[in-house]
């Protein structure tokens, strides 16, 4: 079942949005906007929470971590900051970057931050000690790091240079895998043995780690210029992305075919979604406003 | 007295002896009394035998005859509540009497008797054969059943008997076969005893049986040596020559079935050169290790034949050898030869010979550094700075100097020695020429200075005798020959200086050449020897100091520099194959990769590379910085032809690509149609023939393309010309009046001087006065293959829409595009390297929220007339949604136009009046607005040109939203503008 009812339509009233992410376990959600705010939601019962003003500038990227005491958030300040949530103070302020901070993430119990930006590097922030010099920076992307995931021994990047890499910490071996297009997004599938890639040219790949073989390409959307967020549902049967002309499409993750497509009812690009970790639900952010997806039987809670 | 008293019984007991002096002791009162019991110590209570002997007097330590309890627990130590037991309050030996049985353990009399220890022992014995150490150890304890088992017990009910073999009684018969056996075997040396004699002497019933014999029981022997396991010492028998005859029978050799290795040592080391018996038990003091005749200790001088020995003659010292007599014969006397015999002149002084004291005899009075390093054979440290120059130079010079001249040294030398040296004391030429030898190879009249100085200490140089410096080398040799280790050995010297030249010139057996064919091969062996070790150790300085340093990798002033080999490798193949969708191998890049100890500690992973002192991927070696490395010149690369539609459908965004991908991104505009030619090399652009543009529209777009000057001065470094304005005419003077020099001189000037020549050719373009300088410096330009000028060049002329492109073309032509805005709210677009290298970090064009075009109108309205600026942010992101052509057009344009970008923000926040900037925009602008006329003819046509059938897109688009206000932008960007963002990114190490 996809989440095809559209349950709610948010105007977060924070200028445009430029990334909304679920936590941990789904049940809050955070929107980034241009106007240097992060809000703490209740998707599913359209509640604001909280607004964080840590940046200086439009705020890009953020996570919760693990345990949601914690928001690690990024922007064009080329800052990395982590909030705590409870009270909204900046617990830890990392520079270092020298040009915008477009994607961070947490790793998998939370204790550093990976943050990437278009001077072309991935920092790696601790948030244990009280350094606040980076512990290390891959540099090895030759141009502007897109989009970071972590395992839990591994660091995707995807870069606009056509690359993404995955850091492997265990054998202590980078893979970079070449697209030919600038990678706007990656992630990991479930299963950790592949990894989808979006890249400028209208397609999403579905990489197989090991050996870098392309899987399964996922066409039909648009995605030309800008950071689009792909993914895959909760159980890795479907593969989710935004599009550049208002709809978000659904792919068959087997076939490889369009098995669904959400009607935003705009014309501006849906650039970024993300997906409930366990159940049937999706956000998606389009210029001001997040939507909230669920399936056909869901009711909306506050009617 | 003892004796006495033993003899006496006393019977009953001896009063005590009482002591008158001691004092009376009083009388024990009951209650003091203490009961004894049978160990002789205080009973305890004697509560329960009427001993009463606790109490309050007889106490334990309290009034109540015991200690009470006290109570104390703990967390850690619980109290156990005992309760208490009569036993508790009575002695050991009360125990049995009242019935309590003893909770202690202890061996049972069958196991403590002595009876039972010696059974033991023999059992021990004869099971382990006394072999185990001891036969109390432990290991006997396990082995050695304690009791009698339950086998033996059966045998012996059945009539078995310790010591006999199992099995029925058999007759005595079947006994005799063996001795009759042994009877018949051959007996070499003395016969042995009979065995088992008194056994054949008897005389056997007939009707008694034997038991069989006892089997030996298993022999457990403990091994006490370090032998391999198995082994067994080696049999004599067979190591032994087979003649030797064997004295003793063979051992009983058991035969244990087993397999396995066995036998003697295994093998011998692989060192060993023989198959010695390594184990073999021999021992030294089997040898005799003294040669002499060994006093017989044992025997003192009563010793067995002693007294036999022979007299010894009176004179003689040492023992005779036994067996052996002294000669009676004298030995022949040791004929004795005379010392040679002295002349009468001898006289024992050594004086050595006239030519090789000389030098030295006479030259201490006045000697400097050079002559005295001279004398010696020491290189001199330098003469002349032409003493540095290689070889190969020196004899490059030398060739020049004998064109021009035509005769070199002697003349030259000679005339510079008298000029120099007058008033010297008057030197042979030979002897100048040899003194400072290297000189005349390398220098000739130039060197005079050095030459002087070299003449200076003439009184040395004069000293040497004129055949001997002549076996000097000529100037032409190496210098190593200079300094002749052989100078004794004229011929020798000759052969030497002959082999180092050969060793120069790289003939590897050099010596075979030189050596006389008179010399012995020992001879030469040696004296190839002496050679070599010469010529290592005679070394002239400048090869001293080569062996310092080593070259630079490139020059500075290089401008191409290899990138690591594993980069670049395979790029093509990456690109084609991942255009093929062959993504796996071809595309994959695998590297080592440091984590950071920490980043594994958080990751709680070990660390891959435990003690690694590195992070990261470990890096070959830093490219030397440079915008070329990313930007790829090889020509070799094919240019890619975008399948791009015939209309507006151009792929808008070029994958933003490494170095590599530099050129291809480059050239991603190119339609097919506008290009039917593609050129393979950026630099082939150069020899195309620029298509004459005859009307002035077409010039007006030439001028458009071309590059900001600024950028060109930026990148190539000519910072003189600030004002490119008012330079314009004085280039065209320049253009005019310099013609193309050559280009060995003309380079540097070219490179200053170009952006201004090239904006005054296209300024005039008109007169075609130019086109022959013009072509002539282009031309120029293809026989040098100055990197930076063929750029220019390149730029230059794709600039009058010559279809093939340059790098920088691409990068340049942006200024006078259109800037369209990003959609408020719109996502991020993917900001590229491409991107940063247009020109600047225009964070504010791809990220912020902008006024679209119509909102522009009504906000530029009012921004024209109020003059405020609003925050980027707070202007509404809601945009039209029929925007979509817009959109789409933003996209082909938005990279390409950076500068553009930034310069109109910039020209946004100043917030200039319309006027101005109308102004401002001058002659580009209004060419831009004919372009714009003119677009509905173009689209009625072809689109024959992509420049302008961009613009006219542009055009379109802007039209439709009327965003007259944008065009604004396309006003000149200020140099200093551009110069300085330039710079600053450079600095940024953006590039």
């Amino acid at each position: 079942m996809l989440p095809e009812k559209l349950i709610y339509e948010i105007s977060c009233k924070q200028g445009a949005l430029r990334a909304v992410r679920f936590n941990s376990d789904g049940n809050y959600c955070l929107t980034c906007g241009s106007d240097k705010s992060i809000k703490l939601w209740n998707p599913h019962r359209n509640l604001l929470l909280k607004n964080y003003q840590v940046h200086a500038y439009e705020v890009l990227d953020a996570q919760a971590s693990c345990d949601n005491s914690q928001i690690c958030s990024c922007g064009m300040d080329k800052y990395v900051c982590a909030t705590d949530v409870g009270t909204g103070k900046i617990l830890r302020k990392y520079r270092g970057h020298a040009g915008t901070v477009n994607c961070v993430k947490y790793n998998e119990n939370s204790s550093v931050i990976l943050s990437g930006s278009t001077d072309n590097s991935v920092r790696i922030w601790d948030c244990k000690s009280r350094k606040l010099e980076p512990l290390q920076i891959l540099d090895e992307a030759k141009d502007s790091v897109t989009s970071i995931q972590v395992s839990d021994h591994e660091i995707l990047t995807g870069s606009a240079d056509g690359y993404f890499r995955r850091y492997d910490l265990r054998t202590g071996r980078m893979h970079a895998d070449f697209l030919g297009k600038a990678v706007s997004s990656v992630s990991f599938t479930k299963d950790g043995q592949c990894v989808l890639a979006s890249t400028l040219d209208d397609s999403i790949k579905l990489m197989d780690k090991e050996t870098g073989e392309m899987l399964n390409e996922f066409t039909g959307h648009k995605n030309h210029d800008y950071k689009i967020d792909s993914a895959l549902n909760c159980e890795d049967t479907h593969v989710i992305s935004g599009s550049e002309d208002g709809l978000v499409y659904y792919w068959d993750l087997v076939e490889a075919k369009i098995v669904h497509k959400l009607n935003h009812g705009t014309s501006r690009a849906i650039h970024s979604l993300s997906h409930h970790p366990e159940q049937i639900c999706l956000l998606t952010a389009s210029g001001d406003k997040m939507f909230v997806w669920k399936d056909k039987y869901a009711q909306s809670q506050d009617t | 007295m003892e004796d006495d008293e033993d003899t006496f019984v006393t019977i009953g007991t001896p009063l005590e002896f009482i002591d008158e002096d001691d004092p009376i002791k009083k009388p024990q009162k009951e209650l003091q009394a203490v009961g004894v019991g049978t160990k002789a110590r205080p009973r305890f209570h004697g509560a329960f035998t009427g001993g009463f002997s606790a109490g309050y007097f007889n106490t334990v330590g309290s009034k109540d005859g015991f200690t009470p309890s006290s109570f104390t627990s703990s967390k850690e130590k619980k109290n156990e509540f005992s309760t208490q037991r009569p036993e508790d309050f009575m002695d050991e030996e009360d125990f049995a009497e009242h019935g309590i049985a003893p909770r202690k353990f202890q061996t049972s009399d069958s196991f403590v008797s002595e009876d039972r220890k010696r059974q033991r022992d023999q059992a021990i014995k004869s099971a382990t054969a006394d072999t185990l150490l001891g036969s109390t150890t432990a290991l006997a304890d396990l082995i050695v059943p304690e009791r009698l088992t339950i086998g033996v017990k059966l045998l012996r009910k059945m009539g078995w008997k310790e010591g006999q073999g199992l099995g029925p009684r058999y007759e005595k018969k079947a006994k005799s076969g063996k001795s009759s056996k042994d009877s018949q075997r051959k007996v070499y040396g003395c016969s042995l005893p009979q065995e088992m004699s008194e056994e054949s002497d008897e005389e056997i019933p007939e009707n008694v049986t034997f038991a069989p014999k006892d089997v030996n029981p298993v022999k457990i022997g403990a091994k006490d040596n370090v032998h391999g396991i198995g082994y067994r010492g080696l049999d004599p028998r067979k190591a032994l020559p087979a003649t030797h005859v064997s004295l003793f029978p063979a051992p009983a050799i058991t035969k244990t079935g087993k397999k396995g290795i066995r036998g003697t040592a295994f093998g011998v080391g692989a060192l060993e050169e023989d198959d010695e018996d390594v184990y073999s038990q021999d021992h030294l003091s089997n040898y005799d290790m003294t040669m002499d005749i060994e006093e017989d200790i044992h025997m003192g001088w009563t010793a067995p034949g002693r007294g036999k020995k022979q007299a010894v003659p009176v004179g003689y010292v040492g023992n005779l050898l036994e067996g052996f007599t002294l000669s009676g014969k004298k030995l022949p006397p040791r004929k004795i030869f005379p010392p040679p015999h002295l002349p009468s002149n001898y006289k024992p002084l050594h004086t050595f010979r006239k030519e090789d004291t000389a030098p030295v005899s006479h030259t201490n009075t006045e000697q400097d550094a050079v002559s005295r390093g001279l004398t010696l054979g020491e290189t001199p440290v330098f003469e002349s700075v032409f003493d540095l120059i290689p070889q190969k130079d020196k004899e490059r010079l030398n060739a020049a100097k004998s064109r021009a001249e035509g005769t070199i040294d002697v003349q030259s030398s000679s005339n510079t020695e008298k000029s120099s040296s007058d008033s010297h004391i008057h030197t042979s030429q030979t002897s100048v020429s040899s003194a400072v030898p290297a000189m005349e190879s390398t220098a000739g009249t130039q060197s005079s200075p050095m030459a002087t100085a070299g003449s200076q200490p003439s009184p040395m140089a004069t000293t040497k005798e004129p055949s001997k410096l002549g076996t000097l080398q000529s100037p032409h040799t190496s210098r190593a020959a200079v300094f002749s280790p052989f100078v004794k050995d004229p011929e020798k010297q000759r052969r030497y200086d002959q082999y180092i030249s050969l060793v120069k010139e790289g003939n590897p057996d050099a010596y075979e050449h030189v050596a006389g064919s008179h010399m012995t091969e020992w001879e030469r062996e040696r004296e190839m020897e002496e050679f070599s070790k010469a010529a290592r150790f005679y070394k002239p300085m400048t090869s001293m100091m080569a062996s310092r340093f080593t070259r630079a990798k490139f020059h500075d002033d290089e401008d191409k520099v290899e990138m690591p080999a594993q980069e670049e490798g395979n790029k093509n193949d990456r690109q084609s194959a991942a255009k093929m969708k062959m993504y796996g191998t071809l595309t994959r890049d695998s590297y080592e990769w440091h984590p950071d100890r920490v980043v594994c500690k958080r990751f709680n992973i070990p660390d891959p590379y435990p003690g690694s002192t590195i992070t990261g991927v470990p890096k070959v070696k830093r490219d030397k910085y440079s915008v070329f490395n990313f930007l790829n010149f090889s020509s070799n690369e094919p240019i890619e032809e975008k399948s791009v539609s015939q209309d507006s459908e151009m792929k808008a965004l070029p994958a933003p690509e490494t170095k590599q991908d530099k050129a291809e991104s480059v050239s991603f505009k190119i339609t097919a149609k506008s290009h039917p030619k593609m050129t393979t090399s950026i630099f082939s652009s150069l020899n195309e023939e620029k298509p004459k543009g005859s009307s002035s529209e077409n010039v007006q777009k030439e001028e458009e393309a071309r590059p900001s000057m600024d950028l060109f001065e930026a990148i190539f470094g000519n910072t003189d010309s600030e004002d490119s304005e008012e330079d314009t005419p004085k280039a065209t003077s320049n253009i005019s009046n310099s013609p193309p020099a050559t280009l060995s001189q003309a380079s540097n000037k070219r490179s200053s001087e170009s952006p201004t020549t090239d904006i005054t050719e296209t300024r005039d373009q008109s007169s075609n006065l130019d086109k022959g300088h013009h072509h002539s410096g282009r031309s120029n330009s293809e026989k040098n293959k100055n990197r930076s000028e063929s750029d220019k060049s390149g730029s230059k002329e794709r600039t009058s829409a010559n279809p093939t492109t340059s790098i920088f073309s691409h990068l340049f032509q942006e200024p006078q595009k259109e800037e369209v805005s990003l959609l408020p709210g719109a996502p991020v677009a993917i900001e590229t390297l491409e991107m940063r290298l247009s020109g600047e970090n225009r964070v504010e064009d791809s990220f912020g929220p902008e006024l679209p075009p119509v909102m522009k109108e009504s906000a530029g309205g009012s921004l024209k007339g109020n003059g405020i600026m609003q925050p980027e942010h707070q202007k509404s992101y809601d945009e039209g949604r029929g925007e979509k052509d817009r959109h789409r057009e933003r996209k082909k344009e938005k990279y390409r136009d950076k500068e553009k970008g930034q310069h109109k923000d910039k020209h946004r926040h100043r917030s200039r009046s319309r006027g101005d900037r109308e102004r401002d925009s001058s002659d580009r602008h209004k060419k831009h607005k004919h372009t714009k006329s003119k677009k509905s003819k173009h689209k009625k046509k072809h689109k024959k040109e992509k420049k302008s059938h961009k613009k006219e897109k542009q055009t379109v688009s802007y039209s439709s939203s009327d965003a007259d206000s944008e065009s604004d932008s396309d006003s000149p960007v200020s140099n200093q503008e551009l110069l300085q963002r330039w710079r600053s990114l450079t600095k940024e190490g953006k590039l």
